[in-house]
């Protein structure tokens, strides 16, 4: 087991754009980062500069106290699950498993004796004569994190490994994934652009964007105290509503809003000082909208609702706003039709409003 | 259950016109192993004779009189195909998965330049390779036909081809992250995924130097020394051509292309297309 340090770290392509600009980020020993943002973002590229297939242009890169420029991959000791798991198809499973511990010189009973307790680990034995060709998406995920295994690396390396499977089975290796990393305790570098996979496996997330991190933090944290408007867009599904508004007075209490043409102002909890008249954009999430008669809220047309089964998300149409307004709400609880008249209420302690350069004025 | 497959008329006339174009290109081929089993008079009768007759040993004797070092020939063939099959599954395997997995300067116009080498008729390398030979002091050598034939680019292309549609960066990355060095990465991951176009260029190739006539016709002087083609054609210039014997040799020399022909043909064409179909 080892930290991570990145230190100043760059990437750029000759005669390119800048993919990684100067970016820092420590990973504890032992701790489960997920790495996540849009495509082009350089996730990959980051995950794949940390495994030595991708030179760094600038800045370091620390595993334990090691200082990796010039090591080749494998002396990293750092292990990488593909996500086209890149099983060699003309070895068996062992093969597959122990060809790290062969290529390093290693007598094939110790080599043997290692791929048997990997696979022991993840309940593959039974499959370590076959080819990956006879092996399921699942199966062959789990060989390829067998693969990784067996190396005992320091820090294991995670590129969308579950993004080729289906959605069940994409649940239940999460799981398994999530199981592995308490039995091993290994730090784990995870990219996904999935975020309940980021939600649900990370110590810590990192959100990523144009190369840079727009926040790092627990799962939870990003969720409740987005840092600026993109991670709270990039974190949540339904992505958070974004409505533009304008502050109409600022108190201790808060920021008093107008939404569209609403006739109704909120208090939007905000540190004073903010000036009537200032631009901002208040950031609800569909969670905490309520739909209310409309004569209670904020009034709104039902335009479509999406029935998810223990949820239905709803997309009203509010007088003066360009863009629909989204609601989750329990299906139980849902009174209400396409083309219905409603009334929306928010709960206003989770609502937060960003200036015009997308930070979060409601974090102080 | 056995499934009947209806054909239509297109389909009908289609198949039509591809078994004569199939009957077209076997009569030679069916005829020279006819006339390998019947004398010169019989052969030269009209009609000729379409079935086969019960003279091949007598004409494999009248080869082995006119051309004593027939066996010797034959055995020069093979060492010069072999030598060349094998010289060119290395370096084309290792240009091409060059050229299809590493990036570097002037790599579009090195290839380029490769390939613009098939636009040469093969003629116009006759003279300076017999003057290299020469040089070398390699003529009337073997390594004088298989050493200008060391790599084709065609193999280049073929491999290249094959490698950049068949195998994924991931994997070549998977064996660097699991201790492969360049050649290991090649001889462990690369080498045993490209079997099916090693098939294919190894045949091409075997096929050519078996067949080729012109190189050895100027770089070989000695008659022990000539490959098979040579040696047959030498027996058109010895007063009444001896046919049932050119062709009982052509018959014997063919043989060990139609054997590896046979072997080989699904896997020559799952090499032809599996670039075309996976990429």
């Amino acid at each position: 087991m080892a930290s991570l340090q990145l230190l100043g770290v760059e990437k750029s392509y000759k005669g390119g754009a800048s993919i990684i600009k100067k970016l820092d980020l420590f990973v504890e020993d032992g701790e489960f980062v997920v790495l996540v943002g849009p495509s082009g973002c350089g996730k990959s590229t980051l995950l794949r500069m940390i495994a030595g297939l991708e030179e760094v242009t600038a800045g370091h890169i620390l595993i334990g106290d090691k200082r990796t420029e010039g090591l080749p991959p494998s002396e990293r000791g750092v292990a990488m699950v593909f996500q086209s798991y890149a099983l060699y198809p003309h070895m068996t499973v062992a093969e597959n498993m122990g060809f790290s511990l062969k290529m390093a010189g290693l007598p094939k009973p110790q080599v043997a004796q290692a791929v048997e307790r990997a696979a022991e680990v993840l309940q593959i034995t039974h499959l370590l004569q076959r080819k990956p060709k006879a092996l399921s998406g699942g199966q062959r995920q789990r060989v390829a994190i067998g693969r990784a295994i067996v190396r005992q690396p320091s820090i294991f390396l995670f590129d969308e490994p579950l993004s080729n499977l289906d959605a069940a089975l994409r649940a239940q290796m999460r799981l398994e994934l999530a199981k592995l990393h308490k039995q091993l305790g290994t730090t784990m570098v995870y990219v996904t652009h999935d975020q309940t996979e980021a939600m649900t496996l990370g110590d810590r997330i990192v959100v990523l964007n144009g190369g840079h991190i727009e926040q790092t933090g627990r799962p939870m944290e990003l969720y409740e105290r987005p840092g600026n408007q993109f991670v709270a867009g990039f974190i949540g599904s339904p992505k958070m509503n974004f409505l533009p508004c304008r502050v109409q007075a600022s108190s201790e209490r808060g920021a008093t809003v107008q939404i569209g043409s609403s006739p109704r102002p909120l208090q939007i909890p905000a540190p004073s000082g903010r000036v009537a008249g200032e631009p901002v954009c208040l950031g609800v999430r569909p969670e905490h909208v309520r739909l209310t008669t409309p004569d209670q809220g904020i009034p709104a047309r039902v335009d479509i609702i999406e029935e998810m089964g223990d949820v239905a998300v709803a997309y009203l149409h509010v007088a003066g706003l360009e863009r629909h307004l989204v609601v989750k709400t329990p299906s139980s609880a849902m009174g209400f039709y396409e083309g219905g008249q409603v009334g929306v209420a928010a709960e206003l302690e989770c609502c937060h409003l960003f200036n015009q350069q997308g930070v979060n004025l409601s974090l102080g | 259950m056995e499934r009947r497959i209806i054909l239509d008329p297109g389909q009908w006339i289609a198949f039509m016109v591809v078994a004569v174009g199939a009957m077209i290109m076997l009569g030679p081929f069916y005829f020279m192993f006819v006339f390998a089993t019947h004398s010169n008079t019989d052969i030269l009768s009209v009609p000729p004779p379409v079935w086969f007759g019960g003279q091949f040993v007598a004409n494999v004797q009248v080869l082995l009189e006119k051309l004593p070092y027939f066996w010797n020939n034959l055995g020069v063939s093979f060492y010069v195909a072999i030598i060349t099959t094998a010289l060119n599954l290395f370096f084309c395997s290792l240009a091409g998965y060059a050229f299809a997995t590493y990036e570097f300067r002037f790599k579009n116009l090195l290839f380029m330049i490769v390939m613009s080498t098939l636009l040469i008729p093969p003629f116009l390398g006759m003279i300076p390779t017999t003057l290299i030979m020469t040089l070398f002091g390699w003529m009337n050598e073997p390594r004088a036909l298989y050493l200008p034939m060391a790599c084709s680019a065609l193999g280049v292309f073929l491999m290249r081809q094959y490698i950049s549609s068949a195998i994924p960066r991931e994997l070549l990355e998977a064996a660097r992250m699991d201790g492969c060095g360049e050649f290991a990465t090649f001889r462990h991951i690369v080498l045993p995924l490209t079997g099916p176009a090693m098939g294919t260029l190894g045949l091409i190739t075997f096929i050519t130097s078996w067949n080729n006539f012109m190189t050895p016709l100027v770089v070989m002087r000695d008659m022990e020394m000539y490959t098979v083609p040579l040696a047959l054609r030498a027996l058109q210039g010895s007063g009444q051509v001896p046919w049932g014997a050119i062709c009982a040799g052509s018959s014997i020399a063919v043989a060990p292309l139609l054997v590896i022909f046979i072997l080989a043909s699904r896997r020559l064409i799952e090499g032809m297309t599996a670039g075309a179909l996976k990429g």
